[in-house]
């Protein structure tokens, strides 16, 4: 099913949004991502993950207090859902599934051999 | 400071303009809070530039707000779908779609080339600043007192002219002149042979504002001078630096050597400019080398009122009008000239022409360049347009033939009550995108043929584009209103459609706009008739003057320039006669000779002369050429009385051969009667005519034959040696003729070119006027073929119910071809009529402009009639016949 479906990029922004529990705004998980992945990635494209996400039912957002530093514009947390940690446990479960394949593989080849 | 007061105002307001109000505070609150931080750790230049990059990279549809400004654009979803319908529709009729956006496409293509190709001969000589001042040239022209009559025409005039009339004329702010010479220039014992070398002074940069990228324009008046285009001084030089650096010249055509020092660069001429130069060296060296044995005993400062051959220009004052002028400078001619003309019965008068005009006037002598044709560039601006209506035409024809299959479409559009303006938008919108495509795609094309065209015009039209943005605007503006035009009629004929009667279906087959659609396909014949005509015309002109019977053989000629003057030592006669034996050696070269005229080179060299019998006034200006005994012989003319020269007989030297033209000028009763006789010489002893040659035309059959002396010159001096091949195996031939003229004359730059060449570029004004009507013609036909055969494909496809019954009630195949075909037979039988009178007018006109020309035969408006024929009947025949062939019982069981 095509709303079910998790990107990696969007893997990781769902991750970074756990990682930071009770801190997850736009500016903090830009940081968390860059941080943790090494990759910088504007403002923009994060904004079409996290809405796509919304959408797809995996995060909810509620908007948070203002401060001054950010001209008195209010901050929006998000949380990760049920359906999106399940998602993420799908997609690890995939993951792991196929790495198991290819070890098998890899084992027969060398058996072979 | 604040970190506020740095964030770039401009990014931050686009950005709360543009993003959705329920997204704002999230967004920019993270941008900010980003920049405040990066404010601090990296700078507020740093932090900025990532700011505006943000902002930029957020530009996306999900974040921008939907903007509903105006109520008026709630039509946009209707224009939406106008535009889906009009690509539906494209796409459904792929033929048609491509028929119609092709022959678009062709048409704009051509247009452009066309117009592009005006502008640039229109532009000529623009650019120069004439806010200052108007330039005009200075030509001479000659009254003859007795008759009136303007004679001897020439682009230059007196030496004596630049430097007075400034003084003397207060309404000239400055002037100037110069030679126009060509020769080599060495550095580093390496030629550079160079045309268009100018000598001049500092004043051209006062008269003309061709650029000067270093250097002061007051040195071009101190002698060992040189200035160099950028290009010649790259070529010379590489990439090193020219300024300061020493070179010789050495002129072709003279004995002029200077040895110079660069001292200024110019900006290469532009090449919409008449006047084209490489190499500027001073005046003050040329006066020189003219005051040092050019004039015997003479001195210059006698002679320059007298001597002719500067091109002078002069920067009149604004307020000045042009006969004021002509005025003031025909007064200042003559009284420097009423000493030499009245004992000759003739008076100077002086036309300033101006700049703008330059390029496009022709029949006088020693212009800088072959003139332009304005009636040439009107006529190619009405192809440009013709080509384009038949574009349009195309358009109009298909879209309103195919109507038909749009009307169920009105119908219901209309039944659910669609508006007639509406409607009328809708197709307004198809036609104009098609149109559009059409731009894009002959907007590329024009891209990719540029060159090819270049080469077929020879001239780079399309460079410096930019200076023609006016008109390309205009031509813009225009083209959107004749697709708008073109459009409304097809719109005009679906919106009058009745609803009822279309949607019982009572209406299958178009007789709308039937009559508008024939006179149009009337028009498109006409056009390409008329075009075809012209182009056998030309062409056949064309082969009439390069195959004319000069008077000379010019086959399998070789030409070579003799060393030049700088080469000419003590012992040159004895070098140039051992090259000449060398070269006969040859096997495969049967002849040569030493001269100063060559067919298809014009030759400038002229003096008065009179019979000395008469009286010194009664005198003819003659054409004057030096030959050696062999040249008469070498290429074929014929002596008809007298004899030819003897290389034996010393006193040769001092006789000469006339042409029959000199004879009649100089009012000889017979060929015999001349021989004997004697003619005064400027600055010689009358010299005896011992022999007088048939006419010969060797400047092609563009000029008028002129009177010609001949004189003997076995020096080898005389600047070309002709050479007879009698090989078709030429390149071995040209390598071993190169060898051996290097051999003898080390650092000489060998030059050669083939006679019939030579000869045959008398004509390439013509023959390229030719290539570009033939090209636009066959754009012309390509495009008319393309709609007729879109247009009879579809109407055929009509009309096979009436092919079937026909058929069933008997009819032949060969009958009904005769019933599909009626109608384009007598289009063109009408288009015939109408086209051959304007043909036949404009041809003639054309053909007025030839001194000989051949008459029009009527194969030439045959020829077009048949080959259109031809044309129609492949292009609609495949279609009509299948429609023939098909069996009855197929198309009439589909009821």
């Amino acid at each position: 099913m095509k709303g079910t479906y998790l990107g990696e990029f969007q893997e990781i922004v769902l991750l970074s949004v756990l990682v930071l529990a009770q801190e997850a705004y736009g500016v903090q998980i830009q940081k968390e991502i860059a941080l943790r992945s090494g990759r910088t990635i504007s403002r923009g494209a994060l904004h079409s993950a996290l809405s796509r996400l919304v959408e797809k039912g995996f995060l909810d957002s509620k908007f948070g207090e203002a401060t001054k530093v950010r001209g008195g514009k209010s901050k929006k947390y998000y949380e990760v859902t049920n359906l999106g940690k399940s998602a993420l446990q799908e997609a690890e479960a995939t993951r792991r599934e196929f790495h198991k394949s290819i070890l098998d593989l890899n084992w027969v080849k060398f058996g072979a051999a | 400071m604040n970190h506020d007061d740095h964030i770039p105002k401009f990014h931050h307001w686009l950005f709360s303009f543009l993003c959705k109000e329920e997204l704002y505070d999230e967004l920019a609150g993270d941008l900010e809070e980003t920049f405040a931080e990066n404010y601090q750790f990296l700078g507020p230049d740093q932090a900025r530039s990532i700011y505006k990059k943000e902002v930029l990279k957020m530009l996306r549809p999900s974040v921008i707000r939907k903007f509903k400004i105006l109520p008026k654009f709630t039509h946009m979803d209707m224009f939406k779908n106008y535009f889906k319908i009009s690509l539906r529709n494209i796409w459904r009729d792929k033929e048609h779609s491509l028929i119609s956006i092709f022959g678009l496409a062709s048409a704009i293509l051509a247009s452009v080339l066309i117009f592009q190709y005006t502008n640039f001969e229109t532009s000529y000589d623009q650019f120069h600043d004439q806010s200052d001042g108007t330039i005009y040239r200075i030509p001479r022209m000659v009254l003859d007192d007795e008759s009136q009559e303007l004679r001897n025409q020439n682009a230059t005039t007196f030496h004596g002219f630049h430097p007075t009339v400034a003084l003397e004329v207060p309404e000239v702010l400055h002037s100037t002149h110069f030679s126009s010479a060509d020769g080599a220039f060495t550095y580093d014992d390496k030629g550079h042979n160079t045309d268009n070398v100018f000598f001049t002074y500092g004043s051209f940069f006062d008269v003309f504002s061709f650029e000067l990228i270093s250097g002061d324009k007051k040195d071009l008046d101190q002698p060992g001078t040189v200035f160099l285009s950028e290009s010649l001084a790259n070529r010379i030089y590489g990439g090193q630096d020219p300024m300061g650096k020493l070179l010789t010249y050495n002129d072709n055509n003279s004995n002029v050597v200077v040895q110079g020092q660069v001292k200024g660069i110019f900006r290469d001429f532009p090449s919409n400019s008449h006047l084209k130069s490489e190499a500027m060296l001073s005046m003050t060296d040329f006066n020189a080398f003219a005051d040092n044995g050019w004039f015997g005993n003479r001195r210059l400062s006698q002679l320059t009122w007298r001597w002719l051959g500067f091109h002078t220009y002069v920067k009149a004052r604004k307020d000045a009008s042009p006969e004021l002028l002509e005025k003031k400078l025909g007064d200042f001619v003559v009284k420097y000239r009423s000493a030499f003309d009245k004992a000759n019965g003739r008076t100077q008068v002086v036309k300033p022409q101006a700049l703008s005009d330059i390029h496009f006037i022709k029949d006088f002598i020693q212009q800088l360049e072959p003139a332009g044709d304005r009636n040439m560039v009107s006529l190619f601006k009405l192809i440009g347009i013709l080509i384009l209506l038949i574009g349009w035409v195309n358009y109009i024809n298909l879209a309103s033939a195919k109507s038909v299959r749009r009307a169920k479409e009105v119908g219901v559009r209309k039944t659910m009550g669609a508006l007639k303006g509406q409607l009328i938008k809708l197709f307004l919108l198809e036609s104009i995108f098609i149109n559009l495509i059409a731009l894009i795609i002959a907007a590329g094309l024009t891209i990719l043929v540029i060159p090819n065209f270049h080469n077929l015009v020879g001239a780079p039209v399309f460079d410096n584009i930019e200076q023609y943005i006016p008109f390309w605007s205009i031509y813009l503006l225009l083209f959107v209103a004749g697709a708008i035009l073109s459009g409304l009629y097809p719109a005009l004929v679906l919106t009058k459609f009745n609803p009822i009667l279309v949607l019982r279906g009572s209406f299958k087959s178009s007789t709308h706009g039937t009559r508008l659609r024939k006179a149009l396909m009337f028009f498109q014949f006409a056009t390409v008739l008329i075009m075809l005509s012209g182009v056998l015309v030309i062409r056949s002109q064309i082969q009439y003057l390069v195959n004319y019977d000069i008077g000379m053989s010019i086959d399998q000629t070789l030409v070579i320039d003799a060393p030049p003057p700088f080469l000419r030592d003590s012992t040159f006669t004895e070098k140039i006669k051992a090259f000449q034996g060398d070269i006969e050696g040859i096997a495969t070269i049967s002849g040569s000779t030493n001269s100063s005229m060559v067919p298809g080179l014009p030759n400038t060299w002229g003096l008065t002369v009179s019979r000395t019998d008469r009286p010194a006034n009664e005198s003819i200006h003659v054409r004057n050429a030096s030959i050696d005994p062999d040249f008469v012989s070498f290429y074929n003319m014929e002596i008809i009385a007298g004899r030819d020269f003897e290389n034996e007989l010393v006193g040769d030297q001092n006789v000469i051969i006339i042409n029959q033209t000199a004879l009649r000028d100089l009012e000889f009763d017979s060929p015999e009667s001349a021989i004997g006789a004697r003619l005064r010489f400027p600055n010689s002893d009358p010299l005896q005519i011992v022999g007088i040659a048939k006419d010969f035309n060797y400047a092609g059959m563009k000029f008028a034959i002129e009177p010609m002396a001949m004189h003997l010159n076995t020096q080898g001096t005389s600047p070309f040696i002709s050479l007879r091949l009698a090989t078709k195996d030429l390149k071995n031939t040209l390598n071993q003729v190169e060898e051996t003229y290097l051999s003898f004359f080390p650092g000489a730059a060998f030059e050669s070119t083939f006679l019939d060449e030579t000869f045959n570029n008398i004509y390439e004004a013509d023959q390229k006027f030719q290539a570009v009507i033939k090209f636009f013609t066959i754009v012309a036909i390509l495009i008319s073929c393309l709609g007729i055969f879109g247009l009879s494909s579809f109407l055929i496809n009509q009309k096979l119910k009436e092919v079937s019954i026909r058929k069933v009630l008997g009819a032949s195949v060969m009958e009904i071809l005769r019933v599909l075909t009626t109608e384009y037979i007598w289009l063109i039988t009408l288009s015939t009529i109408i086209a051959t009178p304007i043909a036949y007018f404009l041809i003639d006109g054309w053909l007025n402009n030839f001194l000989v020309r051949v008459g029009i035969s009527p194969i030439s408006f045959v020829l077009p009639v048949i080959g259109l024929m031809v044309i129609l009947c492949l292009t609609i025949g495949s279609k009509t016949w299948k429609a023939v062939r098909v069996n009855p019982s197929k198309t009439l069981k589909a009821e």
